[in-house]
């Protein structure tokens, strides 16, 4: 196995097992236990994986292979010419540049408009403030879906549909996001902050060189937070664009997902295609991932 | 007190101590909530423009007729419009099917997550292979779990409608009996990484000590369980709750990739019933109430979560 | 924790402050009605400006044309505009494919908000009341009338099917009906006559029968919740859809479907299905699985749009399904004075276009309609001919000398009545309308709704869309 594989922690120390039962109840004997534990474990992670495991074979698969029953469950002939053909009919190339482009719009944006608003928030003081970041929190409580049209028609009066501009703009800030930095920047030690006054630092250095530096965490959770929620994004971009210019890969996957019955193992090439990005970086950057979706989960 | 030099001091930072100065030199007080204005400015444009604006002008587009198509003016109705779509069977099946959604996605999502957090937690060799795994759908995308799905249901060669034993017969997304259940089993599977994970840090932030405890005093696992894990967790649940039920209140991808609404509504959810309206009618208005149902939804489900879960939820010391 | 998190902070400020910014909002919103026209809708003269695209000043006069035609229905296209603009220095076309029609309309309705409008466009048949009532079009009869052009030549229900009120407001371009498919092969097999398939409804019955009792196929056929299955079928039995003249007469009020022939076609799917001798492979959105059905030997017959012929003979003729030789032939279905309604698209002339623009739109239509275009048309897509002369050209006498099946779709169209039912239902909501009747016809065939009840209440909900269509209209 693997062991060395993605470790997926918070940091915290590796718990001790739940099953050290009192010696008195142990009728069954560990290896039996440990093999149960394993079965059920190796059970779930096949039920889990299947839909992405049939994907990848299916996508190597032949038409005919496909609808064969028995059904055939290991790509014996690989067809890896479904792989460019996706690419190509389902224009991925550019669907993903414009994902990657959009979403890095996004996640920068998002970042420092935390940033600072954060910043004012934890280190400044100014009239309203408590009302200011009431209202930034009470952004919170208005899903994006209950105002999706009326920035439809509000982008689209700018005049930025089927634009880069027009599919970040409604994203480019977060009250999640100022609320996470926020939490971060005011951990920052008292001593540190009176240290950079004496040493004649600005607002701007203080920010740059102490506060971020310290909430990197944070930062690089709520990075990671950003990236996922644009990268996934479907309903706005699927409104907001029509051309295939400016496409981003959730909506041409719905493109793929009509194409014809002769063509199903091309769709599935073309999931695969347009995962890759999101997995690979997932991989990646696992620790960021686990802190910045489970901010405000632990604590409480 | 420190005064090093005249630029220095228009940039000083702010004195943030419990207890304020008696005086102020005005000057530094209003560049540091000038400073601050300006920091909070992006965002605040932002939210004004497509947060609190569009919020608001749900309410006004509510009381207007609007024409099929955009270019032509739109009537005054006042409330009728809002009664006649409050009253309307297309409002209240689209309310029904998204509880119903809520009602399936979001319970057995935690469940299972935190089943296999449990059984995730164990020391056993080769373990983070399965925590990767458990995790992995955190990286498929809603659209991408949806078209992998919608594939695997194709009535005439789908993996699964074979195993369903269905082959032949009207597709499982285009039965009224079962779309619903295909939507919200995609969703599941969709949020299971996240779940999961969330579920992970949650049991790995529970103190060790707290079962050492509960075992010397000759607790078995399964009590171990609830009297240490399930409180531990509350917070953990409690989070995941409301963070799901919101989610699901916002489903809209998996529906327009696999059902579209339909078959015969059973899908319809809020979202895509307003998408609908808006892009197939050009109905803003009749949209608009159902934006503002939708709202008011979310804020009576976090309200009641809040007032009513929160009570059982242990927090730590 | 900062003081900034205690809970006893002045809410009342808070909420204060919150409606300030709420009201301020919606003060900032546009006033005086939502969704008043950011530019004022041309009302324009109505008259069509022949010749003025020989006069304009810049030429050639360049033409967008928005279209939604794929493959080699989108070859056949380019191949006859690149013809057009080879042939004279008047006119440029430009095409744009929008991929489909609902994909095109939805665009043109969001142009027509404040975006650019193309110059022309196709919009499909149901739209027709739809493009009147956007107030964008200019009706062809304007360019018809000014150039004194002649429609004696063309097949009388595809111009009947788009004048309302006796205006011809959009021209027929790609026309196709539904045609019965059907499995020769199996026909055989089951001891039914491949050359003499089914004409009734009960003769569909019956067929099917026998393919099940023979073994040969599951099901005998397939049914594909199209909408438009009621809409052809009560046209055939000489019975209109809506009310007013089929809403050629006035704008339509109401459904008229909620009759004895009405409840003939739900009864007669109805009793399909639970029989066991139809296979109900739900609503169409680009499936074929209809058509898979009978690759699979799931049944045996379907009935489908004529304009699928290039896509079925080359799906099922990959190779893939051996077992099956495709036959075609006319619709099946309910008898009585009427005939198969005319399905496809046509092409509208945008009122907003420049005078210039508008002339070039039907100096394009025109060539695009003239026989020797719609014989190539027709070879080169399987859509009918509209002329009646073209079909004595070489390309159309030679398609059906060897390809015999694509003379189905013509043959339906000129036999048969030419009355208001046969002239096809014009309706505003017609998507809406098409949308309850697939519910109520999915509600009876997997939910134990009577055929009866099915189709008073696709007729309830049809009237309720319609009242609610009409009170939006403003007519």
């Amino acid at each position: 196995m693997p062991a060395d594989a993605a470790v997926l922690t918070t940091g915290a120390q590796e718990p001790e097992p739940l099953d050290s039962p009192p010696p008195e109840r142990d009728r069954v004997t560990p290896a039996i236990r440990v093999a149960v534990r394993y079965a059920l474990l190796t059970l779930l992670a096949l039920l889990i994986l299947f839909p992405i495991y049939i994907t990848v074979v299916n996508s190597l698969l032949k038409p005919d292979q496909i609808a064969s029953r028995p059904p055939l469950l290991f790509p014996t002939d690989p067809q890896w010419d479904t792989y460019s053909k996706a690419w190509e009919q389902g224009n991925l190339g550019r669907y993903l540049f414009n994902s990657f482009v959009v979403t890095a719009i996004i996640v920068v944006a998002q970042l420092l408009t935390s940033i600072f608003a954060a910043y004012a928030f934890a280190f400044l003081e100014f009239p309203l403030k408590r009302t200011l970041f009431f209202v930034f929190i009470a952004t919170l409580m208005v899903p994006f879906e209950v105002v999706f049209f009326t920035n439809y028609n509000t982008v689209n009066d700018l005049g930025f549909y089927n634009t880069y501009a027009g599919l970040a703009l409604p994203f480019l800030a977060t009250g999640f996001g100022a609320f996470l930095v926020r939490q971060a920047f005011l951990v920052t030690p008292r001593d540190l902050r009176d240290a950079a006054q004496l040493d004649g630092y600005g607002h701007w250095r203080f920010m740059w060189r102490v506060a971020v530096p310290l909430a990197r965490p944070a930062i690089a959770a709520l990075a990671v937070f950003s990236f996922l929620a644009a990268w996934g994004e479907y309903l706005w971009p699927l409104i907001i664009t029509d051309d295939a210019q400016y496409r981003t890969v959730q909506v041409g996957l719905r493109q793929l997902s009509r194409t014809s019955i002769d063509q199903i193992n091309v769709t599935f090439a073309g999931v695969v295609l347009a995962s890759l990005p999101l997995f690979v970086l997932l991989l990646v950057f696992q620790k960021q991932l686990v802190r910045g979706l489970t901010a405000g989960a632990v604590k409480g | 007190m420190t005064d090093t030099g005249a630029a220095e001091r228009a940039l000083d930072l702010a004195e943030s101590r419990p207890a304020p100065r008696a005086r102020h030199r005005l000057g530094r007080r209003s560049k540091e909530a000038l400073l601050a204005y300006l920091l909070l400015l992006p965002a605040f444009t932002v939210f004004v423009v497509f947060v609190f604006y569009p919020f608001a002008r749900n309410f006004e587009y509510a009381l207007y007729k609007t024409p099929p198509f955009p270019g032509l003016p739109s009537t005054y109705v006042g409330f009728d419009q809002i009664s006649d779509v409050l009253g309307s069977e297309d409002f209240r099946n689209s309310v029904w099917v998204t509880i119903l959604f809520l009602l399936y996605t979001v319970p057995i999502g935690i469940f299972l997550g935190l089943g296999l957090a449990v059984l995730a937690h164990q020391r056993l060799k080769g373990i983070n292979a399965y925590r990767t795994i458990f995790s992995s759908t955190v990286a498929t995308s809603v659209a991408a779990a949806s078209v992998i799905f919608f594939t695997l249901l194709n009535p005439q060669v789908g993996l699964f409608t074979y195993w369903l034993g269905r082959e032949g017969e009207i597709s499982v997304l285009q039965d009224p009996k079962t779309a619903l259940i295909a939507v919200s089993v995609t969703t599941i599977w969709q949020n299971l990484g996240l779940s999961f994970i969330i579920m992970s840090a949650g049991l790995q932030a529970i103190p060790d000590d707290l079962y050492e405890a509960a075992r010397v005093d000759g607790a078995s696992a399964w009590r171990q369980f609830w009297r240490v894990t399930v409180p531990m967790l509350s917070p953990t649940i409690f989070f995941a709750t409301v963070v799901g039920g919101i989610l699901a209140f916002r489903a809209f991808g998996q529906i327009d990739l696999l059902t579209e609404g339909g078959p015969v509504q059973k899908t319809n959810v809020l979202v895509y019933a307003i998408y609908r309206q808006v892009f197939r009618n050009n109905n803003d208005g009749v949209a608009a109430v159902y934006a503002i149902a939708l709202f008011t939804l979310v804020m009576l489900l976090t309200f009641f979560q809040m007032r009513f879960l929160e009570r059982r939820v242990t927090y730590a010391r | 924790m900062t003081k900034l998190d205690s809970r006893s902070g002045s809410p009342r400020r808070v909420a204060i402050l919150a409606t300030v910014a709420v009201v301020i909002s919606a003060a900032l919103a546009v006033p005086a009605g939502a969704g008043t026209p950011d530019r004022a809708r041309a009302q324009g003269s109505g008259k069509c400006p022949v010749g003025a695209a020989k006069k304009a000043s810049g030429k050639p006069v360049e033409l967008t044309f928005w279209h939604a035609m794929n493959r080699e229905l989108e070859t056949t296209l380019e191949k006859l505009t690149d013809q057009f603009n080879a042939s004279q220095n008047d006119v440029k076309v430009t095409l744009v494919n929008q991929v489909s029609y609902s994909a095109l309309f939805d665009k043109y309705k969001a142009a027509l908000g404040g975006g650019d409008l193309p110059d022309l466009v196709q919009f499909e048949d149901t739209a027709l009341q739809s493009a009147i009532d956007s107030q964008s079009v200019l009706p062809v009869q304007a360019c018809v009338k000014a150039d004194k052009y002649s429609l004696k030549d063309f097949i009388a229900r595809t111009i009947d099917y788009y004048t309302v009120e006796g205006t011809l407001i959009g021209m027929p371009f790609n026309v196709s009906n539904p045609v019965l498919y059907y499995n020769k092969q199996a026909f055989e097999k089951a001891g039914l006559d491949p050359e003499k398939p089914p004409t009734t409804l009960e003769g569909i019955k019956e067929a099917s029968q026998k393919l099940v009792d023979a073994g040969v196929t599951t099901k005998g056929y397939s049914i594909k919740l199209d909408p438009w299955y009621l809409e052809q079928w009560l046209a055939k039995a000489g019975k209109t859809y809506v009310n007013k003249g089929n809403g050629r007469k006035s704008r339509a009020t109401a459904t008229t479907f909620d009759n004895a022939t009405g409840v003939e076609v739900a009864t007669f799917l109805k009793d399909m299905v639970d029989s066991g001798l139809a296979v109900n492979t739900g609503k169409p959105e680009g499936n074929i699985d209809n058509m898979l059905a009978i690759g699979n030997d799931n049944a045996a017959m379907t009935i489908d749009t004529s304009a699928n012929l290039g896509t079925v003979t080359q799906v099922l003729g990959s190779g893939q399904f051996p077992n099956v030789t495709i036959g075609v032939a006319p619709m099946p279905g309910p008898t009585g004075k009427g005939g198969v309604l005319v399905g496809g698209a046509a092409l509208y002339i945008v009122k907003e276009a420049a005078k210039e623009k508008q002339d070039a739109a039907w100096q394009y239509i025109k060539y695009l309609v003239a026989p020797e275009q719609q014989a190539t048309w027709g070879a080169g897509t399987g859509y009918v001919p509209l002329r009646k002369s073209a079909t004595k050209l070489p390309a159309i006498q030679e398609l059906w000398s060897t390809k015999p099946y694509f003379k189905v779709a013509y043959d339906q169209l000129v036999t048969g009545v030419n009355n208001d039912a046969t002239a096809g239902p014009v309706i505003g909501p017609y998507q809406a309308i098409r949308e309850v009747v697939i519910d109520e016809l999915t509600a009876m065939l997997t939910q134990d709704k009577s055929a009866k009840s099915a189709v008073k209440t696709a007729a309830q909900k049809g009237n309720a869309a319609i009242e609610e269509y009409n009170s939006r209209v403003g007519g």
